[in-house]
């Protein structure tokens, strides 16, 4: 699964990155004051996140692996050459 | 179901999606009739402009210059483009609107690239009657900033999934908060969806789930252009195709297996932008057994970056950023990041944009308006072609801001002439009742499919090249056959919880996407733009200067034939 590491030290608690998200994968924690990522598995990966947090205080790091794609490219018989092993 | 608390909201204006061009539309509405309320209502963040597509976009908005003559641009459209399926009436418009419509945005906030004698800076690639100039990525958010300061008012985190209906017109919208379950019912004068086009989940960075196609086709309203609905842009990675290596101008870069340079052979002459053929090759080349086929990277991210990032160094601090961070990632997925030929697969487009609207972007269904990449095809603007970028890059955040205009505008004028004349919005709130039980539905169920699964096996079904792209007769019944399918595991959709209860209508969305697309490429018995029959490989102007049309009736797909008046447009076949 991808991972969002978000720093709570250098976190400055601006709620830009729940704004930004626009997956629904960073939340909001009233308790923590703090941003929480709750659904990583929904993220694509965009860095809007990264790029706009005026702390630095966010780093997604990509699992590519974990994302599932469609299997078959084409239903021709020669295009299994073209197919990703 | 009782217990999912409730909340009514009453608005003169709701608009569904609040990317650029669900904002463009509310605040010319606003400022058209400033009197009338105008809600925006998101399941995203679109109060601080991170909804909708643009802020992850290249920020390319494709005008006719002032070097360019806008007739030029409406012949080289309907020829070149649209292959004669436009409304030619709209495209003359959309040709003379275009530069005016940049410096309105711009007079409400969104940067735009000027020289230094303030002309806007533009870029011609080609010999094309069009030039492209750049905003900033944070455009969104500066449109939303202008809009709160007009009184535009906003809903976050609330995704709508059904319209409400009163005697054959739209009154409204229902639907519930990804945080806290909030079940919300807006009764509206008029209501415009703004929502986005269908991906199918394949183009992760720029997804758009088709709800808004679903909830309108489900409220009556027609469907036309469906067949152009997926389209190949470029190509990807074959080693991870998932990791969004998306290698944009690839196919003015295209080798096959021996080493031989494919482009020149397939695509000659210059191209305004993806385009059929270059599919054809790679799939030809494929099956006579040339593959892999691969792209040279060095060459075609060179010409990428000169074609599209054009804007000097600082004049665009935040696409800068984003652009940079995400080619840093993508290219670190790269087995040898150095390689010059990368082995490729086809990047797979949907842009399934359908909703039919006139030419003040007004659906078949009275008091529904359609905007942006929803009713791109629908409108007939540009033809024969899937939403944007379709085949001229920036085509897709012009369109967004000139059918923002249009369709609020005209929703303006319909609300406050429906105020005026004493109408107030009133619900059926059996309607509401039984909307509310079935959206929940999936909460309820103790055994269950996750909505994951439905979409997955929808992926698998229209991704597939020769399905969706290179498409014949029988490969389409087959790939029609098990979209239907699809259509019986629907009642056994389980959610967890509220944000996964929205990837349940996007699965039901996509489900009845695909059978559209399916079922109007297996009606169109012909060739044309980016409709590609193996087994009808011509253009048949005889009989096929129609538009094919969808609609619901009796709880079933229909499909008719609209013939385009072409004998009123200036350009025949």
């Amino acid at each position: 699964m991808h991972s969002i590491r978000i720093d709570p030290a250098k976190c400055t608690s601006c709620q830009m990155c729940v704004k930004v998200c626009w997956e629904d994968v960073i939340r909001w924690d009233e308790g923590a004051g703090k941003p929480i990522a709750m659904y990583p598995e929904d993220c694509v990966v965009c860095g809007l996140c990264e790029v706009l947090c005026p702390a630095g205080a966010i780093e997604v790091i990509p699992d590519w692996q974990s994302k599932r794609w469609p299997r078959e490219l084409s239903r021709a018989p020669n295009a299994a050459t073209i197919i990703p092993s | 179901m009782s217990r999912i608390p409730e909340k009514e909201i009453q608005t003169d204006i709701l608009v569904i999606g609040g990317g650029i061009a669900g904002l463009t539309a509310a605040i010319t509405a606003k400022e058209k009739v400033p009197e009338i309320d105008v809600l925006v209502v998101d399941k995203a963040t679109a109060s601080a402009g991170w909804a909708g597509k643009a802020p992850r976009t290249a920020g390319h908005l494709t005008f006719v210059t002032p070097e360019d003559n806008p007739e030029d641009f409406v012949r080289y459209v309907v020829y070149n483009i649209g292959c004669f399926l436009n409304d030619q009436i709209l495209l003359r418009e959309y040709a003379y609107a275009t530069r005016y419509l940049i410096e309105q945005v711009n007079s409400w906030g969104v940067n735009i690239l000027r020289r230094p004698d303030g002309k806007i800076q533009y870029n011609k690639i080609g010999p094309f009657p069009w030039g492209t100039t750049l905003a900033d990525l944070d455009m969104c958010a500066r449109l939303a900033s202008y809009a709160g300061k007009i009184n535009i008012k906003f809903i976050d985190k609330v995704f709508i999934t059904d319209l409400l209906k009163k005697d054959e017109q739209v009154v409204g919208a229902v639907g519930f908060s990804l945080l806290d379950g909030i079940f919300y019912v807006f009764k509206s004068v008029a209501t415009i969806l703004a929502c986005g086009d269908q991906n199918y989940g394949l183009m992760p960075l720029w997804n758009g789930n088709g709800s808004g196609i679903l909830a309108a086709y489900k409220a009556g309203a027609e469907m036309r252009n469906a067949e152009f609905g997926n389209y190949g842009g470029g190509f990807l990675n074959a080693d991870i195709p998932q990791s969004g290596d998306w290698l944009v101008t690839g196919q003015d870069f295209l080798y096959n297996a021996v080493g031989e340079y494919l482009t020149p052979k397939y695509r000659p002459g210059p191209r305004p932008d993806s385009d059929p053929e270059s599919y054809l090759a790679w799939y030809r080349e494929v099956l006579s057994g040339n593959g892999p086929i691969y792209v040279d990277v060095l060459t075609s991210t060179l010409d990428n970056q000169r074609k599209f990032f054009f804007a000097p160094p600082g004049a665009r601090p935040l696409a800068d950023k984003f652009w940079k961070n995400l080619i840093m990632k993508t290219i670190s997925v790269r087995k040898d990041p150095s390689a010059k030929l990368i082995r490729v697969v086809h990047a797979f487009q949907g842009e399934l944009s359908c909703v039919k609207v006139d030419q003040n972007y007004s659906t078949t269904v009275p008091g529904l308006f359609a905007v942006g990449d929803i009713s791109f095809s629908g409108s007939a603007l540009y033809g024969a072609v899937p939403s944007p970028p379709g085949r001229i890059k920036g085509s897709g955040l012009m369109h967004a801001i000139f059918s923002g205009v249009k369709g609020g505008s005209a929703a303006a004028i319909y609300a406050k002439a429906l105020k005026v004349t004493g109408v107030k919005p009133e619900i059926n709130y059996s309607q509401v009742k039984e909307l509310k039980e079935k959206i929940f539905e999936p909460l309820n169920l103790e055994k269950g499919i996750p909505p994951t699964e439905i979409i997955y096996r929808v992926q698998e079904v229209i991704y597939p090249l020769d399905y969706s792209i290179i498409k014949r007769e029988d490969r389409l019944k087959e790939a029609l056959e098990k979209t239907l399918a699809i259509y019986e595991e629907l009642d056994r959709i389980k959610a967890k919880d509220y944000h996964e209860l929205t990837k349940c209508i996007f699965a039901k969305s996509m489900v009845t996407c695909a059978e559209m697309f399916y079922r109007a490429s297996l009606m169109r018995r012909e060739s044309r733009g980016f409709h590609y029959r193996e087994d009808y490989p011509e253009r048949d102007d005889k009989n096929w200067l129609k538009w094919i049309i969808i609609k619901k009736e009796d709880e079933r797909m229909r499909l008719y034939t609209e013939p385009v008046p072409i004998e009123k447009y200036p350009y025949k076949p």
